[in-house]
């Protein structure tokens, strides 16, 4: 990989099961050393997009790269720089957490055994414990220990943190905050949990049904995005027509708008005429709330499910 | 691979715990005897199914772990190529059949070693059963190829089984579980080539991530389909082949009987039916002519089908197994008993003294032969009788000579057993067959002898036929040599003869003791019964394969239809032409209509011609093979839209 070149791209893939298509043309880029969370609803092709990208599955239109090498073409070797956490934290259940450890540093040649043992006693593993006997956390932290331990270039985690109570989640974040540290990996990460991706993320990139709709770093969305109410004065009860209005949300007599400051005219605001509130900075759970749901739709929880509820 | 290998460590630590154990109360099941001493291919088949099914099983179970623990990606996401990850799980798979072959049999030939009897052991034993173990092998990769060839529950499923089925039918279908009774070696070489031919096709198979989404790459379809187009034609032609047979029955049931009235040179086509006021006589289309009358014609009936040429006919469905090396007698001395194994390739028999074995010493062991000087009986030499019923007599027909073995001062000797007269021996004299053979009082006297508790043995000599009553052979009683008359005479009846080969049509005639014709008739489906049963014989050719089909017709030879699994009996003797040609349009029109709907669905024009050559030449089985490989899904395109793109939101 030359210097600049982006740990990861995704450049126009399309990918469908049976008639339903997941990914149309989803494009982005995951620059080195970055941490990159990847959110979108459930089924909006998030575990989809990162299988793509570890070669799991191929696209029908596009084409994903990682570390400069096409998905399709990944060799042993360069796996050997991928670090996966997979949705599920996947590993044999038979296997106790030492065995787990002395397995991966047999099969990966950059595993660092010192490394995952001080982690694993951080996080106070049992050794001895088979995996089917951890709980969810523990096997979400143990996966991350063992996929970080390699040492990868890139590491790609996929909802890492599904199923985890708020203690859990806050635990697994620590201990990815203090493994990525100061190691310069690159991160692309799916997850539900916006408080979490705000807190470690650099940029996000948001999927809603199968298309990319924001790509943006975290610090510009705080800087740019801005939520307002207004009330109109007439009576309108069309939303108003701006530009750099991404959503405009009907509440009682008004409506809450989110608008993109550099490209919002003060002019443009003043001709609204009604009320019109001060501006608020959205928490990014906002914002997803505003791009990824319809008004019409009737609220989020319409067509959410049970996990992401709980989540 | 160590790691791969360590990894596998419990899985295959019970692999080979169970089948171990499974193994070794087989053998304790069979005992001493049956494993290291006769010479029985059945005990061959016995383990050889515990082979199959276990090897089987766990080709099936390791191929599919995988996808059971969810654990493929997390597996396959490592520097480690995918070969050394597969060609680690057959190292572990291989370990474990060479386990399951090797310890049980081992410590039980330990233990055979210390048996009183070990001198029995038969040389070369261990090396067969071992050898045996090669069945394994096929099996557990027919268990792999069956898991890596679809993973979709569809009719791929049936096809990806078929090698695992095509196995077992032909080692237990076909009875081909003795191979070391011919060409041991070669048999196991063949058997490891099969594993390997079909470990490569899995290898081919799981090199390739499924994907419902994505067309099989030629490379790995073309393999897979020829792998299980092969052994499921091998499976259907067999199926097809008992379905054939099974019609085949009903079919020559259905047809009327040949009866014979009384002694007169008369012959009728008759059928009993008693539950509806039977029996009948027929006329030539099988039509229902006057009821003579329940009793008074019926003693007079003799049915011409149980003299010979028609029940040879039809019991040729169930040939008999033959078998050569170790019979056993149980010899019947009184209290004492013991056992004898004729060996037919040394022409000695080894007697054991079970009396001893049951009081806990060890059995004396005796291997004699003819008389005192115990020389070899010749090579042709077989013993008489049934198992476990009659007394040890070897029959040498060098000399048309019969051995019979006694205690002479407690050792077991075979003496020269003359017959009256200085007759010379000929055939044994199967009681069961005259009781079977003769109908009317004869046949109630030699009921009356065989339901004697010591079930008498007789022999028949060329001037007369004789009973052995405990100590030698004296002339037959004289209501059992009439009896014994009365089946000769059967016997010398006019012979009634299918004279062709064919499943539908058989023509049979009756020849005198001059070869004479005295009665022919052919018999074609006349009645609705017959009519049914004969369309569902053509209409099961139809489901054959074309290509098999063609071999058929091109066969010079009629046979009847159960007689080759292989070929319809239907078309041999280059008969029936016109059901090959209704047959290869059928599979032509399937052919055709597969490469349409390939063209239409996107695939290059040489897989679209491929497969249809494929259905073409293997008909029903090709086009359900193409249908679940080829899946509408799999070559499935959405339209591409060009829509406005709707990034809502992007930095730098």
């Amino acid at each position: 990989m030359t210097t600049g070149e982006p740990a990861v791209a995704f450049r126009d893939v399309y990918r469908h099961f049976g008639e339903h298509e997941v990914l149309r043309g989803l494009s982005f880029a995951v620059r080195r050393g970055e941490i990159h969370a990847l959110l979108g609803r459930n089924g909006c092709g998030k575990t989809t997009a990162l299988r793509v990208l570890l070669g799991f599955l191929s696209p029908h239109r596009g084409r994903s790269e990682i570390l400069g090498v096409g998905s399709d073409a990944l060799t042993p070797a360069d796996r050997g720089r991928v670090g996966y956490v997979t949705e599920g934290h996947q590993l044999y259940p038979g296997m106790r957490v030492r065995e787990v450890l002395s397995f991966e540093a047999a099969t990966r040649p950059r595993f660092r055994l010192d490394l995952a043992e001080r982690a694993v006693q951080r996080c106070a593993l049992p050794r001895q414990t088979p995996v089917i006997k951890l709980s969810r956390g523990q096997r979400a932290q143990l996966s991350l220990i063992v996929a970080v331990a390699a040492q990868p270039e890139v590491l790609v985690c996929d909802d890492p943190a599904m199923g985890l109570d708020v203690v859990m989640r806050r635990e697994l974040l620590d201990v990815m905050i203090e493994l990525l540290s100061e190691r310069g990996i690159s991160v692309l990460f799916s997850s539900h949990i916006l408080t979490d991706v705000e807190r470690i993320a650099d940029r996000v990139s948001i999927l809603h049904e199968g298309r990319l709709i924001v790509d943006a770093a975290v610090d510009d969305l705080k800087q740019r995005v801005r939520k307002r109410s207004w009330r109109p004065s007439n009576g309108a009860t069309a939303p108003p027509s701006l530009p750099g209005l991404l959503r405009a949300r009907r509440t009682g007599e008004g409506y809450d708008l989110t608008l993109v400051s550099d490209e919002l005219d003060d002019g443009a605001l003043r001709q609204l005429g009604g009320v019109l509130g001060e501006p608020v900075v959205p928490t990014l759970e906002d914002l997803f709330l505003d791009v990824t749901t319809n008004p019409a739709d009737g609220g989020i929880l319409s067509r959410a499910t049970d996990a992401e509820v709980s989540a | 691979m160590k790691a791969l290998l360590r990894r596998d460590w419990a899985s295959v630590s019970f692999f080979v715990a169970t089948g171990c154990v499974a193994h070794t109360v087989l053998l304790a099941s069979e005992g001493f005897d049956r494993v290291w001493v006769e010479r029985d291919s059945e005990l061959f088949g016995y383990f050889g199914l515990f082979y199959w099914i276990a090897a089987g099983a766990m080709g099936l179970a390791l191929g599919l772990r995988e996808d059971a623990l969810q654990t493929r990606d997390y597996l396959l996401h490592r520097p480690i190529s995918h070969a050394r990850i597969f060609g680690a799980r057959q190292v572990a798979a291989i370990g474990v059949l060479v386990a399951w072959a090797l310890l049980p049999l081992a410590s039980d030939y330990a233990l055979a070693a210390l048996h009183p009897n070990a001198p029995l052991i038969a040389e070369g034993r261990f090396f067969d059963l071992l050898a045996n173990g090669a069945v394994a092998l096929p099996s557990y990769a027919a268990g792999a190829f069956a898991a890596a060839f679809t993973r979709r529950a569809n009719v791929l499923l049936l096809l990806a089984g078929a090698p695992y089925a095509a196995l077992g039918l032909g080692m237990f279908g076909l009875r081909r579980v003795d191979p070391w009774a011919t060409h041991p070696a070669m048999t196991t070489l063949g058997l490891l080539a099969l594993a390997a031919l079909l470990l490569l096709v899995t290898w081919r198979c799981e090199s390739e991530r499924d994907d419902a989404d994505r067309p099989w790459s030629a490379a790995r379809a073309w393999p897979a389909a020829l792998v299980a187009v092969a052994a499921g034609g091998f499976v259907a032609l067999l199926g097809l082949g008992e379905l054939g047979s099974t019609l085949d029955q009903f079919l020559t049931r259905s047809y009327p009987r040949l009866v014979r009235i009384g002694d007169e040179p008369r012959f009728a086509l008759a059928e009993y039916d008693a539950d509806r006021g039977g029996p009948w006589l027929l006329d030539r289309q099988h039509r229902r002519g006057p009821n003579p009358g329940r009793d008074a014609e019926r003693r007079r009936w003799v049915s011409i089908e149980r003299d010979g040429a028609l029940k040879a006919w039809w019991n040729e469905h169930s040939k008999p197994r033959r078998t050569r090396g170790v019979a056993w007698r149980d010899l019947g001395w009184g209290v004492e008993f013991g056992r004898a194994f004729f060996n037919a390739d040394t022409g000695m028999v080894t007697v054991l003294r079970e009396a001893e074995r049951s009081s806990g010493r060890p059995a004396q062991v005796y291997r004699i032969g003819r008389g005192a000087e115990h020389a070899a009986f010749s090579a042709r030499a077989f013993p008489l009788g049934r198992r476990w019923e009659e007394g040890v007599t070897v029959m040498d027909p060098k000399d048309a000579t019969l051995w019979r073995c006694v205690l002479a001062d407690s050792v077991p000797q075979f003496v020269p057993s003359p017959l009256p007269d200085g007759d010379r021996y000929r055939e044994p004299l199967d009681l069961r067959e005259l009781r079977d053979g003769i109908d009317g009082e004869p046949r109630a006297l030699v009921a009356a002898v065989l339901a004697r508790g010591d079930t008498p043995f007789a022999i028949r000599g060329e001037r007369g036929s004789y009973l052995w009553n405990g100590t030698e052979f004296e002339p037959l009683p004289a209501r059992l040599r009439a009896a014994a008359a009365e089946l000769e005479r059967t016997r010398a009846r006019p012979t009634a003869t299918i004279t062709n080969r064919d499943p539908i049509v058989r023509e049979l005639e009756v020849r005198d003791a001059q070869a004479v014709v005295v009665f022919e008739h052919t018999f074609t489906p006349q009645r609705l019964g017959e009519r049914v049963l004969a369309a569902a014989l053509l209409g099961h050719s139809l489901l054959r394969l074309p290509v098999a089909q063609v071999a058929a017709l091109a066969s010079a030879t009629p046979h009847m239809a159960y007689e080759y699994w292989w070929r319809d009996g239907l078309l041999t003797g280059r008969k029936r032409a016109w059901l090959l040609v209704a047959h290869l349009a059928f599979a032509v029109a399937l052919g055709w209509r597969c490469y349409r709907r390939l063209l239409r669905l996107g695939a290059p024009v040489s897989r679209c011609l491929g497969w249809a050559v494929l259905v073409g030449a293997t008909g029903v089985l090709g086009w359900m093979l193409y249908r679940g490989v080829e899946t509408r899904r799999a070559w499935h395109r959405p339209p591409v839209v060009q829509e406005p793109p709707r990034l809502l939101l992007r930095s730098a």
